[in-house]
């Protein structure tokens, strides 16, 4: 099966605004994927309409999730099976967000939609901000849900594992490491991030051409997130 | 000068106490991977990073401490890693910006 598990939507303050779950998952489906990942930074307002979507849409799964700001600015993409999961994990992240409010001139809006592509409300918090969350509270957090943790591109200058912390760190449990579209040659990461750590590839897209551009291929028993987690550990 | 000098004249809180090394200079940087690139050993480095790769970071490049700025507290898992390495780990209320100034005032300029 194919799985992008790293797609930003129209939530995300660097998302497009043409980026509605609806439309996201039209992409997919034209690009081949099986399952697909929402992963707005910071919050997982989009999620229910995600679900909503994907039910209608029979040979594509999603999973739900947020790309988090860690504490140490550090990017983790935590992901869930189910929808509650992660809307539940997306309202404690919210209350671990600096008290600012988003300035859409700046950062751009933050529009909650529908299934249908209606905007239903706006996010007024700061979803650019980092978390007060450490990577470690964030790995119990995130495992205590039945979740995974994937350091988001551990290769950037900016917001990634090594960036922030020099060492992949000792003190939480990552499940896997994703490079950004910017590595061509492996051979130096694969050096830095523990054996077994798997390495991932998503399209971190922020715009509807850029869903499917990097994808993993697992074989899974079944779409269901239990047969991802297992299928992911023989990475 | 010295760890322990410094500590006395900055009114520095010691939350690890190890060696009384000889200072070969100071950085300041939150980004870990920043540190591990330009500094060399005897080092003091300036930083709110209390992620626990700080004593990581300060064993391989042998910092001779690393000062907590803005009145931050590690967690107890990383004063026990500082304790377990023979590392100085303290804590300032002042700013990385202020403690900065104070000990470049101090003589420490590079």
């Amino acid at each position: 099966m194919h799985l992008d598990l790293q797609i930003h939507s129209c939530l995300s303050p660097c998302g497009a605004l043409e980026c509605s779950p609806k439309k996201i998952a039209l992409a997919a489906i034209n690009k081949g994927m099986d399952i697909i990942a929402l992963t707005d930074h910071n919050t997982t307002g989009n999620c229910p309409a995600m679900f909503d979507v994907v039910k209608e849409i029979p040979g594509l799964t999603a999973y739900f999730g947020t790309e988090v700001t860690s504490s140490e600015e550090i990017h983790l993409i935590c992901l869930f099976g189910d929808v509650d999961s992660a809307v539940e994990f997306g309202e404690f992240v919210k209350s671990h967000l600096p008290n600012k409010k988003n300035n859409p001139d700046y950062f751009g809006d933050q529009p909650i939609v529908d299934a249908n592509e209606n905007i239903i409300d706006f996010e007024n918090a700061l979803l650019i901000g980092s978390t007060d969350l450490s990577i470690s509270s964030i790995t119990e957090k995130v495992h205590s849900k039945n979740g995974i943790v994937i350091a988001s591109h551990v290769d950037r200058p900016i917001n990634s594992i090594f960036a922030q912390l020099g060492l992949w760190p000792d003190d939480a449990v990552i499940d896997a490491a994703d490079l950004s579209i910017n590595v061509t040659d492996e051979t130096k990461w694969k050096m830095l991030i523990p054996d077994n750590i798997p390495i991932v590839r998503t399209s971190d897209a922020h715009f509807l051409e850029d869903i499917g551009r990097q994808y993993i291929t697992l074989e899974m028993n079944s779409p269901k997130f239990e047969d991802f987690k297992k299928a992911l550990q023989q990475l | 000068m010295t760890v322990f000098k410094l500590s006395e004249k900055l009114n520095l809180t010691f939350l690890n106490k190890a060696d009384n090394i000889e200072i070969t200079g100071a950085f300041a940087s939150d980004l870990l991977s920043d540190v591990v690139g330009n500094t060399s050993e005897g080092n003091v480095l300036l930083s709110v990073q209390v992620h626990k790769n700080i004593v990581a970071v300060a064993s391989l490049v042998g910092l001779a401490a690393v000062i907590i700025t803005s009145g931050r507290t590690p967690d107890q898992s990383v004063i026990d890693a500082a304790n377990g390495n023979g590392l100085n780990l303290l804590s300032s209320e002042d700013s990385t910006f202020t403690l900065s100034g104070k000990m470049y005032e101090l003589g420490l300029r590079d």
